[in-house]
């Protein structure tokens, strides 16, 4: 699959990298992520992977367009209030580059729908926003052995994790389940910096792509933390855990099942 | 009625050429200060239609001639120039211009303002700009032609030349116009040719584009089967839209018009102009197109006879009947296109005194002088004599060369010393040759002597022989340059640069131009079972023939001395000529990547940013960079596949 004139030009930055190379991006081209969220961090992951030219980026989320998203889910703008987010980001991707496939799933994930869609793909990214969701995607994607970025953010505060499944430590290795659901507010309950997700879904899109090119150090075995107040990042050395529920040797979730609500999203909840 | 050397109809200088010209000088001064980059000054003399030439320093220049019209006065102003700056001999070329050769660098503001104190400019003689706007040379004169097309060609000439766009193409655009099918303007190879027609008593053209010859070359298909003459403004501005939107402006060697044609296919390409050319209609053309002067005659020629009729018939050679049967055009055949100055400047007084004052250059490097009245034929044969070359043909070939290697820094072979010897040759012997029969030999692929479109075309080359580099020429025929059924020559040999003027020799003692004969003539003639330590040798020189001919060559040795004589013959080679930084770079290493690790590629690289930062950052990523070199208008990197 040659690199058109137009592509060429489009992606020179990239192909002048070594690390990359018209190689690397013809892999990119061919390569496709899914993306569950297109809210705080799946805005950012969505535009890069498209500006980079991942072929085909998948966009799953059952909401639609709030103002009280606008001040951090930047692929949303004010025209949008009230659309479908993931129509609305596919219009966005789609006007940065032409060139890739969107393919929209206008759903909430759920045990029943979530696996088939993701086997199709070849890295998944975890921007969801409630814990129930992490999970579910977390032993998703261990099921159907596809490698995912977990993240999360709330006020100055976010981590991130990326996980090879089977092979470094998964979610359920590092916190075996979801919190009490009083215990942990929602954005809406305690906010979050708007440019904190932008930050670390930038680097999810960045974990994607080095998986896909197969180059750098990939952030698995580690868990990033980000103090944007500190202005502090660390990397917590994680384990893949013996006792671990989903992927460890006496794994005791063999399926999927919602584990709870899998959204925030109750009438007149807004997060 | 007649018309004296009438300047009304010869072409007229906008004056954003006046102003280009004037700010020139200080475009030379600040270069010789040092004050603007040589990549920034290229870019400024090549739109003033400079050439630099194979010795440093030194620059052609090449005049606007349009339509091939030019006054007794012009031609003095050209002579001058030439005795004064350059190497005191004018050249005509194949589009009907006139060259100045081996002006030096400082005193080419001079040339250029003389230039303009005769109405004559060398804008857009080189460049990514309107060419010179060319016809058929006797137009208006020609018993064949469908209806004058002289002031349709200066019209035209004259609207393009005032426009900025016209100058920022995405390469050269050559324009002309012919009177007839018969085509001896060579419309049927240009990016944009008329044909004259007429219909339903309406003077018009069929338009033909994307022609040319050259790298990739073409015959025009017809995109559009007739325009009002009036029309030719909108024509043209259509095509100018359609090149300037598709030409590619990223790779020269893929950027003119006939490259357009051919991404396309005639069909698209029709289509896209009748696009361009509704929207030129609606939008309206920008400024005001000249109007075309309907005047039957000619600058110059006059209509009533001057003697009576009955008068013995003129001596055959070099004379052209015109239309008016009482007048003859005397066409002076110049060796090589070439004519010295003191000439040039008699053939002007010649012109005034026995014609109208005006002087035609031919698409053959010739001459004409129009409208001598019968009676004055024996006498100005006279004055011929007077002049230092001979201009007669005595039913020779035309012989037609680009400049060649011995001044051009893109020729491959001494095509001009070639031209000599096959003229010499043919001079010692009884001749037989069709009328215009040409010869027409170009140094290198870029066809600056036309090879594809002569009687018989050579084409200059190299191969190795008995381990060693030999010039050849390969050899071409069978062209035909008519409307609508124009055919560039085909291949049919190669030949040895010593062996062609015995060839030409046999060829023309009988006249025989058939392909079947010109075959056999190139297995007799092309595989000498012995080969003469000469043949090695191109004409004119010395030197054992090589490819490395830039003098400035500054080859970093890969291995023991002599090797670097080798011509090029890597695995790999890739053209990046034209092609800006970053882009090469990209481009470089995506061909690299395509290449087996081990294997080597060499990559031509403009001067300046891309040679500097394209092999430094290879050699970054872990390539090997074997040699950078020095060519002639570019340089060249060699690189070894590591990674």
């Amino acid at each position: 699959m040659a690199l058109s004139e137009q592509q060429i030009e489009r992606y020179s930055r990239h192909i002048i990298l070594r690390e990359i190379g018209g190689a690397g991006q013809e892999k990119l081209l061919a390569s496709k992520v899914l993306i569950l969220g297109a809210g705080g961090l799946g805005s950012p992951a969505a535009l890069y992977l498209a500006a980079a030219g991942v072929g085909t980026i998948g966009l799953v989320d059952g909401d639609e367009v709030d103002i009280t998203n606008l001040h951090r889910q930047i692929v949303h703008h004010t025209a949008d209030i009230g659309r479908r987010k993931v129509d609305s980001a596919k219009e966005r991707m789609l006007a940065i580059n032409p060139d890739v496939t969107v393919h929209t799933y206008d759903i909430w994930a759920r045990a029943d729908n979530i696996r088939e869609i993701i086997r199709q793909y070849d890295f998944v990214i975890d921007a969801t926003d409630n814990f129930v969701a992490k999970f579910l995607i977390n032993d998703a994607c261990y099921f159907e052995k596809v490698p995912f970025s977990h993240a999360g953010v709330l006020q100055f505060e976010g981590q991130l994790m990326t996980v090879i499944p089977g092979q470094t430590a998964c979610y359920r290795c590092v916190f075996r389940s979801p919190p009490p659901a009083s215990s942990a507010p929602s954005c809406g309950q305690a906010g979050v910096l708007g440019v904190l997700p932008g930050v670390i879904g930038s680097l999810q899109a960045t974990e994607a792509i080095k998986y896909l090119l197969g180059i750098g150090d990939l952030l698995t075995d580690s868990l990033l933390t980000y103090s944007a107040l500190t202005m502090e990042f660390r990397k917590v050395p994680v384990r893949r855990s013996p006792d671990c529920p989903v992927c460890g040797p006496k794994a005791t979730i063999t399926a999927l099942r919602d584990e709870g609500r899998v959204t925030c999203n109750k009438k007149g909840c807004k997060c | 009625m007649h018309v004296d050397t009438d300047t009304e109809s010869l072409l007229h200088l906008p004056e954003k050429i006046r102003r280009d010209t004037l700010a020139y000088r200080g475009q030379v001064e600040r270069f010789l200060r040092g004050e603007l980059s040589p990549a920034a000054f290229q870019a400024c003399r090549t739109l003033m239609g400079l050439y630099e030439q194979r010795k440093g320093g030194t620059y052609m220049v090449r005049v606007r001639v349009g339509a091939g019209l030019a006054s007794s006065a012009q031609l003095r102003c050209i002579a001058e120039l030439s005795r004064k700056h350059g190497n005191g001999v004018v050249h005509v070329t194949t589009r009907q211009d006139f060259q100045i050769h081996d002006v030096k660098i400082e005193q080419t503001p001079d040339v250029l303002e003389g230039l303009l104190e005769a109405a004559l400019t060398s804008c857009g003689g080189n460049g990514n700009a309107v060419q010179n706007v060319t016809a058929c040379p006797r137009a208006g004169i020609c018993p064949l032609e469908q209806f004058n097309i002289m002031p349709h060609t200066i019209a035209l000439a004259q609207y393009l030349l005032q426009f900025d766009s016209s100058c920022n193409l995405p390469h050269r655009y050559k324009i002309a116009f012919a009177g007839c099918s018969e085509d001896c303007a060579g419309a049927c190879v240009t990016d944009l040719g008329f044909y004259a027609h007429r219909r339903n008593g309406m003077k018009g053209f069929a338009v033909y584009a994307g022609g040319g010859l050259g790298p990739d070359p073409a015959v025009a298909v017809r995109i559009d089967d007739f325009v009002e003459q009036r029309e030719i403004f909108e024509a043209t501005e259509a095509v100018k839209r359609l090149f300037d939107r598709y030409g590619d402006r990223s790779n020269m060697h893929q950027a003119r018009l006939r490259h357009v044609l051919a991404r396309f296919g005639p069909e698209e390409f029709t289509r896209l102009y009748r696009k361009e050319r509704e929207s030129v209609r609606r939008q309206g053309l920008e400024g005001e197109p000249p109007a075309i002067e309907e005047s039957p005659d000619q600058p110059g020629v006059r209509t009533r006879p001057t003697a009576k009729a009955g008068m013995p018939a003129p001596p055959a050679s070099g004379l052209l009947p015109e239309k008016d049967k009482h007048f003859y055009t005397l066409k002076l055949r110049l060796p090589l296109g070439d004519i010295p100055t003191d000439d040039l400047i008699r053939v002007a007084q010649i012109a005034e005194t026995y014609g109208t004052g005006i002087v035609r250059t031919t698409q053959q490097q010739d001459l004409l002088i129009p409208s001598i009245p019968r009676t004055r034929i024996k006498a100005i044969g006279k004055e011929l004599q007077t002049l230092s070359i001979d201009v007669s043909a005595n039913g020779r070939p035309k012989v037609i060369a680009c400049a060649g290697a011995s001044t051009c820094k893109l020729g491959l072979c001494q095509s001009r010393e070639l031209a000599k010897a096959i003229s010499d040759t043919l001079a010692r012997q009884p001749v037989s040759a069709p009328d215009g029969c040409t010869i027409r030999i170009s140094g290198c692929p870029n066809s600056c002597g036309q090879h594809l479109a002569g009687d018989i075309g050579f084409r200059g080359s190299a191969r190795r022989v008995n381990g060693r580099l030999m010039p050849c020429y390969d050899v071409f025929a069978g062209a035909r340059m008519t409307e609508g059924a124009a055919r560039l020559a085909e291949p049919i040999g190669t030949l040895p640069a010593k062996r062609i003027p015995e060839f030409a020799a046999e060829v023309f003692a009988a006249g025989d131009l058939t392909e079947d004969r010109l075959r056999e003539l190139i297995r007799e003639y092309g595989d000498p079972p012995e080969v003469p330590d000469d043949y090695y040798c191109d004409w004119g020189s010395n030197a054992p023939f090589s490819l490395n001919r830039s003098i400035e060559s500054s080859l970093e040795p890969i291995g023991p001395a002599g090797q670097s004589a080798e011509p090029r013959s890597p695995a790999h080679e890739l053209d990046l000529r034209g092609v800006p930084c970053p882009l090469n770079l990209v481009k470089a290493k995506l061909a690299i990547e395509k290449i087996p690790v081990g294997d080597v590629i060499e990559i031509d690289l403009d001067e300046g940013e891309p040679i500097q930062n394209v092999p430094v950052s290879l050699g970054r990523q872990g390539q090997e960079i074997l040699a950078t070199m020095k060519r002639e208008e570019h340089c060249c990197v060699r690189i070894r596949r590591k990674l």
